[in-house]
């Protein structure tokens, strides 16, 4: 257990050094079986077991969401959703704000990675934003927030991995993270609202044109409806039973390009230009699991992960407790590592204990859904908060991300609540 | 100028592999849908799609790899990072880079051991598709190589870590 809490203690140094994530957990994972076996077959274990969990059918969904996304957005598609939500949502005081949560509950639902939503988000709606006034909290926040949601709205590839791990069914789960999505998606709603109400000069408004009826429909039928396609090739291909999550994401991917070349927007250059980004978030995404999955095994291996979850457990508290207990453990792992190395280590645990207690296993899926996204943008670590620092515009400090995340995240505490108090929230 | 010339077919290599990246992401999705659709039609698709996919995942990150390292595509915890001074953020990137290379290339050494072991005790990893273990560790071995070589490069042109850019996000 020391060895371990040593590798945990190496990981945070390195990361705090400014060593890269990946590379800090791979300095300390090949330090670590080094240490913990005592010779070069420890390390030469680690590259070994790295391959194995990337080359998983259910990770095929990242890329495929990704590039889902990716064309959407050069493509042009996704700038005239926008616009047309632009034009919809009329002279509504920051109605920027309300745009990037509309279109980001949109896009959480087509690309399926937080990721790529908030890169996305951050890049289309933060030059705009900040060109027309908005404070920072009120461009960063929402976006973060949105960002998040990708990961409770379906297609989620987070809960398609927290599904075949936990060996759940993975069309359920997703069916039942709709609803409490579309309940953050408001509660979002709220803070906009009363963040533009106390403070007004935080989204100055100013002169928009007056557009007929007509063209409002208009802009409906052709620039929004079609989306429903891909809506249908993601979710309606998984509850049909046509396809699995990740087959559905392909046909996601070929429906947005079907739809980008209907409207004569898919040109070589849009292609590439998808791809491209689609390699990189990949690529960044997958070299992350490569090294830190493997830590997860050493934490596993050296007894600490065991030792701390065994601790909450023998705690003498209601099912309740526990839950909220469980619920902080993600939340503190999520400060540190990547949500699917919090799945590997938390999940062997975690869901016979639910299922003990009589909690629902798709309704506890939620809950661990939702603590992955809260950990996410948890300060100080929180891997979304980094991204929208990196598309955020320069000179933006941690601290003004970290402010902006936090009545996004005070909506998610108060989601778990109401998950608490109406399970029935989770429809099947 | 023979410099120049090693350092144009290394760019030309670099860019080659992400273009062979986007190849298999392509690749992929055509041959996720062709597989499906036969399937729905009551045909039988080739057994080996799913197992070509999930390789296709390892070669890709590999194949980008060192391109993601010329990119800075990666995600860094700069809380210390960026309230060092200059100086000590110029010997900070040096030590970063110098770790970078050291783990880079480890990994490919014994990514490397692992594939010659592999190739000469014949070893397959057995899904719908039979694939030798020297073909799993091969890309691996190559990608940290190259990465290995890039983390040289930012040490010796003496780069920063802090070059991620908002365009280069997405």
């Amino acid at each position: 257990m020391t060895a371990g809490l040593a590798v945990f203690l190496l990981v945070l140094a390195f990361m705090a050094m400014g060593v890269p994530v990946a590379f800090a957990f791979l300095a300390a994972n090949l330090l670590g079986a080094w240490i913990l076996v005592g010779d070069w077959f420890g390390p030469l274990q680690v590259v070994d077991n790295s391959t194995s969990l990337i080359t998983s059918f259910t990770l095929v969904a990242v890329p495929m969401f990704v590039f889902m996304g990716a064309l959407l957005f050069h493509s042009g598609l996704a700038l005239r959703v926008f616009d047309a939500l632009e034009t919809l949502f009329g002279r509504l005081p920051a109605r920027l704000s309300y745009i990037t949560v509309a279109g980001g509950s949109t896009f959480s639902t087509l690309t399926g990675s937080t990721m790529a939503n908030t890169a996305m988000l951050g890049s289309l709606m933060i030059p705009e934003m900040t060109r027309r006034g908005y404070a920072p909290h009120m461009s960063i926040g929402p976006i973060i927030g949105t960002g998040g949601l990708a990961m409770l709205i379906p297609p989620s590839s987070l809960g398609v991995l927290l599904g075949s791990l936990a060996g759940l069914n993975i069309g359920a789960l997703l069916i039942a993270g709709i609803l409490p999505g579309l309940v953050l998606a408001v509660g979002y709603s709220l803070v906009i609202y009363l963040q533009a109400r106390l403070n007004p000069n935080s989204a100055p408004s100013y002169g928009v044109q007056r557009v007929p009826v007509k063209r409002r429909i208009q802009l409906l039928v052709f620039n929004i409806l079609p989306l429903g396609l891909v809506v249908f090739c993601v979710v309606g291909f998984i509850v049909l039973g046509w396809a699995t999550p990740s087959e559905a994401a392909a046909f996601g991917a070929l429906s947005v390009a079907a739809l980008a070349a209907f409207s004569r927007k898919l040109s070589v250059r849009a292609l590439r230009a998808a791809l491209t980004s689609t390699v990189r978030i990949s690529g960044m995404v997958f070299l992350l699991i490569l090294s830190s999955s493997v830590f997860s095994q050493l934490m596993a291996f050296s007894g600490a992960s065991t030792a701390v979850v065994e601790w909450s457990i023998a705690l003498e508290a209601g099912p309740y407790a526990k839950l909220l207990l469980m619920f902080a453990l993600m939340l503190v792992l999520g400060m540190f590592m990547d949500q699917l190395s919090i799945m590997l280590l938390t999940i062997p645990v975690f869901f016979p204990l639910a299922s003990l207690m009589g909690f629902d296993p798709i309704w506890f899926g939620v809950v661990v859904l939702l603590a992955l996204e809260m950990s996410l943008t948890t300060p100080p670590f929180g891997l979304l908060l980094f991204l929208m620092q990196s598309v955020a515009p320069k000179g933006t400090t941690l601290g003004q991300v970290i402010r902006a995340a936090l009545p996004y995240l005070a909506c998610d505490a108060l989601l778990l609540g109401v998950l608490i108090l109406f399970p029935a929230i989770t429809l099947r | 100028m023979f410099r120049g010339l090693i350092s144009r077919a290394w760019d030309k290599l670099v860019n080659g592999m992400v273009l062979f990246a986007c190849a298999l992401i392509a690749a992929d999705c055509l041959l996720i849908v062709v597989d499906v659709t036969l399937r729905n039609f009551g045909q039988q698709p080739p057994a080996y799609t799913v197992a070509l996919t999930e390789y296709s995942l390892l070669y890709l990150t590999m194949a980008a790899a060192p391109w993601l390292v010329r990119e800075r595509a990666w995600i860094v915890v700069e809380v210390i990072y960026r309230r060092t001074s200059p100086t000590a953020r110029g010997k900070l990137d040096k030590l970063i880079f110098g770790l970078c290379t050291g783990v880079s290339v480890i990994v490919a050494i014994l990514a490397g051991i692992l594939a010659v072991e592999g190739a000469l005790r014949g070893e397959v990893e057995i899904r719908s598709l039979d694939m030798p273990r020297w073909a799993l560790f091969t890309p691996v071995t190559l990608g940290f190589s190259m990465m290995a070589v890039e983390f040289t490069r930012c040490l010796i042109r003496g780069d920063s870590m802090s070059q991620a850019e908002a365009d280069q996000a997405f």
